[in-house]
């Protein structure tokens, strides 16, 4: 379901901005990412009041 | 036999006024639901005469939805602002009409069940609640024998084993979810130091920003 | 030809939006289909619609425009949540799997869901989308171009100059500063839904007197140059997504209103107070509008202004604009939130192909009814169904006799407001049916006022001066002239204005308004959308036969078919 193009989009977003902020975003996200593939995802996720997220 | 997890926990359920409204609560959500559902069916069947029992069908769920709500607010008013999660998942039409006959059908009849046996176990309890019990089973009965017309049998041990896939992830959730948030818990354990570092950095920008 | 399908989803209000050859040919939302409020799911359903109305396949489309970048988006909760650590600790898990598992792989799932080429899948950003779907439908060749709402990826205001093709960004202020999260946190405090309530606020502030505005400026802080920045202390939205505001407000203004605790404003001192803080919000909001209004003549120097987002959608600071006189005209996307944004997103994707799209002159861009359909339906339902070849005068004769008449009538409509599609009518007297329609039929609260649709070329007669362009979708309001007051006594709300929609003589529910005029002197109808408390505003014959049959009102005509009990 996810395609490559999404991720190089992904990558090219963040490889645009102050590198500082960078590097802990980039760490977050992918250890994020490590942990939901291994959770399985999460199928429910519950909704959000704002729609901020 | 699944009735007897149900039963097991009798103890917990008519408490207090609030666990009663908690559970009052969860049936208007699940009716609420069912009505998503149906009038989904009632919108896309292509028999005409199925259209309006659906129809029917899903003014009642909507019907019991609404009591089963007011009902929880009379015992427990602080519930208004609980939030309302919606659990439509397009059965009609991802599962096609018959099959999703065959989960309606089994889901209206452990409905009735579990609505059968929460009444009689108000006997002597809350008399209001009680009565509330008995009005909506009079359409549940009728929603379960409609249904029951018009399912195939094919259909009907579908939607068992599918219904039995389902209890099986439901009961892994949980721990799924709880297994992400610690990790993530300790991930953000060790990101707070660049947190620190970044509001000292960068102030968040106010007033007008060029593009 | 060329095919592009705008599409919002995944924070509020989904919708879908086709352009052929620059022309809308069909917009709608996902919870007119799903029958789920405010739905934010991907609008498959919506698009599917759209596609059908305009005899298009998934495969024909050049290009499908999601309206808001979903990495920038990714981007700013991550960065907002580490900010706040450890305060977000609570919600930033979930928020990031939100985001991860689903919501910045939306481009993704489109095309797997529509069936179309990951390739013809592209992004706008958040404001843009909302800012073209303001200039570009509106009937303007130059304007400033205002958007605000509670927040896109990490704008939260922003101002443009759109002229002929071209829509240029100028200036923008970001998040956490916003004035759509001011008045969603008011909105919630105030013991209303977030996303729901926030038009309620607006209707209850005419019940009270802005005496705590002080208050509220401590919240937001206005900037001579237009600007403003909200008091982060007062609010939360990073760390509580429930309510997103703080105990410092609660301290300020007083403990939250208790949700669905029933208004009685006669007799209660609280609900009173709640009514000031209401108006002391509509206030502020108004001032810091005039002042976003006025850096954009000074900035652009333009005579029009459009307007859009979620904010866009209080009619009472956008008729404070307009009679502000810093502007000549001005219109407002009648879907100003992000149901609109899909439109605008698809247009800008047309303007890049060499198609300017028209004035939007309806908002009824939906799928249509069938009388056909409605009969059979109704008769297995076992109601008393009847053939009526010209129902616009058969629905006017049940009106003027005093009857609540549920109208279902051609494309359904885009955007919160109905307007003649989908509409509950009656009289706009005596106050009597004010009361029957709120308490036993839509069951709101007993402050919410009705708005009344009159012919355009009549409108002088009852009401005063008010911005045209606005009042054709609803979104402004006018001053009720003091002489109409008694005939329109159901449709005046409290303060003596009425949120009026202005209707075309030509169209099917102007023949409607024009026969209620012959019959009764006046040609004024009170509308009010046909749904039940909660739900969107019907969409199929089905929906209308749902309500029909829970909802104590008269008669029922779809189409060319009057239904009764």
């Amino acid at each position: 379901m996810i395609s490559t193009t999404s991720l190089r989009q992904l990558l090219k977003h963040f490889a645009s901005r102050n590198r500082l902020v960078l590097i802990p975003l980039v760490l977050v996200l992918l250890l994020a990412a490590v942990l939901l593939l291994l959770t399985e995802g999460l199928a429910y996720v519950a909704p959000f009041v704002y729609a901020l997220f | 036999m699944w009735l007897l997890g149900v039963r097991l926990t009798r103890w917990a359920r008519w408490r207090t006024p609030r666990s009663t409204a908690r559970l009052l609560l969860k049936l208007a959500h699940a009716e609420r639901s069912s009505f998503y559902d149906l009038i989904e069916a009632a919108n896309g069947s292509a028999d005409l005469e199925r259209r309006a029992q659906y129809l029917r069908h899903a003014t009642d769920e909507q019907r019991h939805a609404a009591i089963f709500r007011l009902r929880a607010l009379e015992l427990d008013p602080s519930l208004a602002s609980a939030p309302f999660h919606v659990d439509f998942e397009h059965l009609f039409s991802s599962l096609g009409e018959p099959r999703f006959l065959g989960v309606v059908h089994l889901g209206e009849r452990r409905g009735r069940a579990q609505l059968t046996l929460y009444r009689d176990e108000l006997v002597d309890r809350d008399v209001k609640t009680r009565a509330l019990f008995d009005a909506i089973l009079k359409d549940e009965a009728h929603h379960e024998s409609y249904t029951e017309a018009l399912v195939t049998p094919a259909a009907r041990r579908w939607a068992w084993w599918w219904e039995a896939g389902r209890s099986w992830r439901r009961l892994g959730a949980r721990p799924t979810r709880a297994l992400f948030t610690l990790s993530m818990w300790v991930v953000f354990g060790l990101m707070a130091p660049f947190s620190w570092v970044s509001r000292r950095l960068r102030r968040l920008p106010t007033g007008w920003q060029k593009p | 030809m060329s095919a592009v399908l705008g599409i919002s989803a995944q924070s509020h209000d989904a919708a879908a939006a086709l352009f052929v050859d620059g022309v809308l040919v069909a917009a709608m939302q996902e919870e007119r289909c799903s029958r789920i409020k405010n739905d934010a799911s991907l609008p498959i359903r919506a698009a599917a619609a759209c596609l059908a109305w305009a005899k298009l396949e998934a495969g024909a489309l050049d290009e499908v425009v999601f309206y808001e970048n979903p990495y920038g988006k990714l981007e700013r909760v991550l960065r907002a949540g580490l900010r706040e650590l450890p305060a977000s600790l609570r919600q930033l898990p979930r928020a990031l799997a939100g985001q991860l598992a689903s919501k910045v792989w939306v481009l993704d799932a489109l095309a797997a869901r529509l069936g179309v080429d990951r390739a013809k899948v592209t992004y706008r950003e958040h404001h843009a989308s909302h800012a073209a779907s303001a200039f570009f439908l509106s009937p303007f060749e130059r304007a400033a171009v205002l958007t605000v709402d509670a927040v896109g990826e990490e704008v939260t205001t922003a101002l443009w100059l759109g002229e002929g093709s071209t829509l240029e960004c100028l200036e923008s202020i970001h998040f956490p500063h916003s004035l759509g999260l001011l008045y969603s946190a008011l909105t919630a405090w105030l013991g209303f839904e977030v996303n729901e309530g926030e038009y309620k606020v607006m209707g209850l502030a005419a019940f009270g007197r802005p005496v705590f505005e002080a208050e509220v400026r401590k919240l937001i802080s206005l900037e001579s140059d237009g600007s403003f920045t909200l008091a982060l202390e007062y609010f939360d939205s990073h760390t509580n997504t429930e309510v997103g505001f703080s105990k410092k407000l609660e301290a300020l203004l007083g403990p939250r209103r208790p949700v669905e605790r029933p208004w009685n404003l006669a007799e209660s001192a609280d609900d009173r107070r709640s009514a000031d803080v209401a108006a002391s919000l509509q206030l502020v909001l108004e001032q810091a509008m005039l002042g976003l209004a006025r850096r954009a003549k000074a900035k652009t120097g333009a005579d029009a202004l459009c307007l859009a987002g979620g904010v866009a959608l209080n009619a009472v600071a956008n008729a404070a604009l307009a009679s502000s006189g810093l502007f000549s005209e001005l219109f407002v996307q009648p879907a100003a939130g992000d149901a609109g944004a899909a439109i605008g997103a698809a247009a800008l994707a047309s303007v890049e192909r060499g198609y300017r799209p028209r004035p939007m002159s309806t908002a009824a861009l939906g799928p249509a009814v069938s009388g056909a359909v409605a009969r059979s339906l109704a008769q297995a339902l076992g109601l008393k169904v009847e053939s009526v070849p010209d129902p616009t005068s058969s629905a006017a004769e049940r009106i003027a006799k005093g009857d609540i008449v549920g109208w279902v009538n051609g494309r359904l409509e885009l955007g919160p407001r109905a307007l003649g599609q989908r509409s509950l009518l009656a009289l706009p007297h005596p106050v009597e049916v004010k009361e029957r329609i709120n308490r036993v039929i839509k069951r709101r609260e007993p402050f919410r006022p009705f708005a009344p649709s009159v012919l355009e070329s009549q409108a002088s007669r009852f009401f005063e001066p008010h911005a045209a362009h606005l009042a054709r979708f609803m979104t402004t309001v006018a001053k009720v002239k003091d002489r109409a007051r008694g005939s329109l006594e159901a449709v005046t709300h409290i303060d003596g204005t009425a949120r009026l929609q202005t209707v075309l003589e030509s169209s099917n529910f102007g023949h409607l308004i024009n026969r209620v005029g012959d019959l009764t002197g006046l040609p004024v109808v009170l509308n009010t959308s046909l749904n039940g408390k909660g739900e969107p505003i019907v969409n199929t014959e089905a929906d209308a036969l749902a309500f029909f049959t829970t909802h104590p009102c008269d008669v029922m005509f779809i189409d060319d078919v009057m239904i009764t009990r």
